[in-house]
């Protein structure tokens, strides 16, 4: 099953990146379609590991406040400082995905 | 300025800010985004940098204020909360995504200002974090005790 995902997405980078130097326009044109790829991958990454930092640290307050409902104060105001740095993170991620999609540092 | 923080203290509490540090937190950042739209837009006068940051900080102070509501609530549950959270994390991207990407293609926005809006959480985060840290180490003694 990996395997065959890993095959899938490397043929579809390689197709990609075949068809954008297939291109006349050369080097300017080849940017185009591997900055939308490199978007959707790098928003899809962020987004995934941003997701599961943010389960992995709700599933360890909840742990904490059942084993010491005293401290449920103090770790859910922790619990909001880490999942606002996680999403801080998913946020810079996507404006700089938003970056390479509209504003085009790379060229057209 | 005590009135005004009172005031927002008691409006954070009835929409349900229920512990103290969070809405302590929450209203940090709430006078941290406008005081710095106001004074960033006054400085660069109403410039689209200044404009950018306004939207940057209303934007993120939203997401902040949906993440700690959410965040109060889900810490009790114990079934089903890292689903809800999830669901949550992402529904709160896609609107975000949406309006940066509105502001960003089609509005013309500066890209920086945006980016240092949407930083004030941070600021704000590290801001509470390094208080919490001094606040819990000991105040340095003239070196007699030891």
């Amino acid at each position: 099953m990996r395997k065959s995902l890993l095959m899938t997405l490397a043929m579809v980078l390689v197709a990609s990146a075949a068809y954008a130097s297939d291109a006349p326009a050369a080097a300017g044109a080849a940017v185009g379609p591997v900055a939308a790829w490199a978007t959707a991958i790098g928003m899809a990454v962020a987004a995934g590991l941003c997701g599961l930092g943010q389960g992995m640290g709700l599933k360890a307050a909840c742990e904490g406040t059942a084993r010491n409902p005293e401290a449920g104060g103090k770790l859910t105001v922790t619990l909001i400082l880490g999942l606002a740095f996680i999403e801080s993170l998913a946020i810079y991620a996507l404006v700089v995905n938003l970056i390479l999609l509209f504003v085009k540092p790379l060229g057209a | 300025m005590t009135t005004l923080v009172q005031k927002i203290d008691a409006v954070l509490y009835r929409r349900g800010f229920a512990l103290a540090d969070a809405r302590k937190l929450m209203r940090n950042q709430i006078l941290l985004a406008a005081c710095g739209s106001a004074l960033v837009c006054l400085a660069t006068g109403f410039s689209p940098w200044g404009l950018s940051f306004a939207a940057g900080t209303l934007i993120i102070t939203m997401n902040f204020w949906w993440l700690s509501k959410a965040a109060q609530e889900l810490v009790k549950v114990q079934n089903g909360a890292v689903f809800t959270l999830l669901t949550l994390f992402y529904g709160r991207l896609v609107l975000t995504g949406v309006a940066i990407a509105a502001l960003v293609a089609w509005l013309g926005a500066s890209v920086f200002g945006l980016l240092a809006g949407l930083s004030t959480v941070v600021v704000n985060a590290t801001l509470w974090g390094v208080l919490q840290i001094r606040h819990k180490v000991p105040a340095t003694g003239n070196g007699k005790e030891a």
